[in-house]
């Protein structure tokens, strides 16, 4: 009977141990896809992209996030850099051999702006890592994230698998959600803090208008004997369909000018913030519609040579 | 034998608490977290609660007309947002997360109306901008250690990267100006800087690809060189007087071994008129037969890429390549 109880005893032991203790490690699979979007204060997100194997593979295809990107670099686990072909939105990796790829862009499209509010916005089949700008203020969020993180007066999100898209403001700095934990303030902080904003905002504002206002936009020089350049159009907007309506005014500005206006016109054309102008003009310059040329102090933007009509 | 069984009961007593106590005490991390993604959606709300509060406020002091839509949705927004504020407190956390993304619901609809009402030039202020330019010097700071990275990397390897080096220096050169600039509010200038450092991140960007498609031919022709031993290897296994493959299957593998010269005969073809795309389809119809061989060889074996050579003098941990060309997002 001892004996029994024993032998009973030992097998409840090793069952309960068993039962607690960690389950092995499941066979490790095929590729590790990992991905962080760092999103700077101008709208701009840095794509940074990893991808692992668990045996080397000769040729691997990526599907970016978007097919207008400025700075594509893939480099290996040795960080050398690995051959690409680009066809729209796919990268063709040749990495013949390599374990693990780590993909790098910039791109513009993931993010829209509405007044002070950003919006950045990501379909992903994996849960990602989002990097907010400093003291970014989350305004609404569509999915809990994994995990909350907050760094030098930014948030860290790792996102659940699917849609993310976070609107938010960098304007409006509250710096309470870098404490998760201090949710439960008091209405009074947050009066004194939107006082406080208010007061430092509406001087600055003012004084930029002010400054704005002040500024002589000086007109292009134009040659007597220069060429005058014709823009097709036509041509360009059936190609880029995807244009937003003010960069259609500016191209439209542009046209009327044959083709090129200083920098400094363009801001005063649409009457936004010179950040604004200044990003709408990248984004033309990354769809290859316009470059920049520098004449002493001052920007000229022109309308390539392929959208301009042969004399 | 009843004492051996009190010590081991005893002995159970004194283990049970340290397995079991570690699994207990894991349940409060779970809340914790639920507790901390309330705090953190309150805090969202709040924040929104108060950010549209201000806008508005702008707007109206702007004799902007808010339609009366969107003024009720932000009314039911503000009362989730309070209702979700007591449940918190009251650490029903499931409940205040809940309710948080009603509001949070109402908050976008808020927004969505808002859309068109707010006048971008009123919320950028003078600070906003030069923030901006700071914010993109130092994104190109960033961008500039991560290319002297890869410089460093592939000059180690023994590549000439002298070229790409003096570009590297001149960028931090313009960076530095543009950071001095940007202090001195020298504005114009600092833009000017910054498009000179996206022009040379630009070239040093293409650069690199043109580095990247050098080093690849390198690797391509490391990989065909083992190919070609492994091949030749299997021939010898398959023609060995030892060999116990039947005379059927000897054929079929010698067949098989035969196709794999072929493309790779043709992989090389390609690579010296430099058609990568073409040389890694062949190599993937090389490697496809190589795993057949080794099948005939060793029917049993589970990975019949096992003896295939390493294929980079980068990759010197691994022994065994797969050949796929697979998508991932």
């Amino acid at each position: 009977m001892g004996r029994r109880l024993v032998v009973f005893e030992v097998m409840a032991f090793l069952i309960l141990i068993f039962s607690i203790a960690p389950k092995p490690i499941a066979a490790q699979t095929q590729v590790s896809n990992s991905l962080t979007l760092t999103v700077y204060l101008d709208g701009f997100v840095q794509v940074d992209q990893i991808v692992e194997f668990n045996q080397p593979v000769l040729s691997f295809n990526v599907t970016l996030l978007s097919n207008t990107f400025q700075n594509l670099l893939i480099v290996d686990e040795n960080n050398l850099p690995l051959e690409n072909t680009i066809n729209g939105d796919i990268a063709s990796i040749y990495n013949v051999g390599s374990t693990k790829i780590v993909v790098s862009y910039l791109t513009q499209d993931l993010t829209t702006k509405t007044g002070p509010y950003w919006t950045i916005t990501t379909d992903y089949p994996e849960s990602i890592v989002l990097v907010l700008p400093r003291n970014a203020s989350i305004i609404s969020i569509n999915a809990v994230p994994d995990l909350i993180e907050s760094f030098d007066g930014g948030l860290k999100l790792t996102m659940p698998t699917g849609l993310t898209e976070v609107i938010y403001t960098t304007e409006h700095a509250f710096d309470e959600q870098n404490k998760t934990t201090s949710s439960t303030s008091s209405l009074d902080q947050w009066l004194l803090t939107a006082a406080v904003v208010l007061v430092l905002i509406i001087p600055l504002a003012l004084t930029g208008i002010l400054l704005h206002k002040r500024k002589k936009i000086p007109k292009p020089k134009t040659k007597k004997d220069e060429k005058q350049e014709e823009v097709d159009l036509e041509k360009l907007f059936s190609k880029h369909r995807e244009l937003r309506q003010d960069e259609t005014q500016v191209i439209k500005y542009l046209a009327s000018k044959h083709g090129k206006a200083f920098e400094a016109e363009l801001f005063e054309l649409l009457n936004l913030p010179r950040t604004t102008t200044w990003r709408l003009i990248r984004r033309l310059e990354g769809l290859e519609i316009v470059y920049i040329k520098k004449s002493r102090r001052q920007n000229i933007v022109l309308i390539r040579d392929k959208y301009l009509k042969k004399q | 034998m009843p004492h051996k069984t009190t010590v081991f009961v005893i002995l159970l007593i004194l283990i049970l608490p340290t397995i079991l106590l570690p699994q207990i005490k894991a349940l409060d991390p779970t809340e914790q977290k639920l507790k901390e993604k309330a705090s953190f959606l309150i805090s969202t709300i709040q924040n929104a609660n108060q950010s549209i509060t201000q806008t508005i406020s702008q707007l109206q002091n702007k004799d902007v007309l808010i339609p009366q839509p969107c003024i009720d949705t932000f009314k039911e927004a503000q009362v989730l947002v309070n209702q979700a504020t007591e449940a918190n407190q009251e650490e029903d956390y499931s409940q205040a997360i809940d309710l948080a993304f009603q509001a949070n619901q109402k908050i976008k609809a808020t927004l969505n109306l808002l859309d068109g009402l707010v006048d971008e030039a009123s919320t950028e202020h003078g600070d906003y901008y030069k923030q901006t330019l700071q914010n993109t010097i130092d994104r190109y700071y960033s961008l500039l250690q991560r290319y002297e990275d890869i410089a460093t990397s592939t000059s180690n390897r023994g590549t000439d990267v002298t070229a790409i080096s003096a570009k590297l220096s001149t960028l931090r050169t313009i960076l530095n100006s543009a950071k001095s600039n940007l202090n001195h509010e020298i504005f114009e200038l600092t833009e000017n800087e910054i498009t000179q450092a996206q022009e040379l991140i630009e070239e040093l960007t293409g650069d690199f690809n043109t580095l990247a498609a050098r080093l690849n031919i390198e690797k391509i022709s490391t990989y065909i060189a083992n190919t070609q031993q492994n091949l030749t290897a299997l021939k010898e296994q398959v023609n060995s007087p030892s060999s116990t493959l039947t005379s059927n299957t000897k054929a079929a593998a010698t067949a098989t071994i035969t196709q794999a010269q072929t493309s790779l005969d043709k992989a090389r073809q390609y690579l010296d008129s430099q058609q990568i795309s073409q040389t890694i389809n062949e190599l993937t119809i090389v490697q496809a037969s190589q795993a057949t061989v080794q099948n005939y060889l060793n029917p049993s074996s589970p990975t019949p890429t096992a003896t295939t050579p390493t294929p980079s003098p980068n990759v010197s941990t691994t022994n065994s390549t797969s050949v796929t060309t697979s998508t991932v997002k």
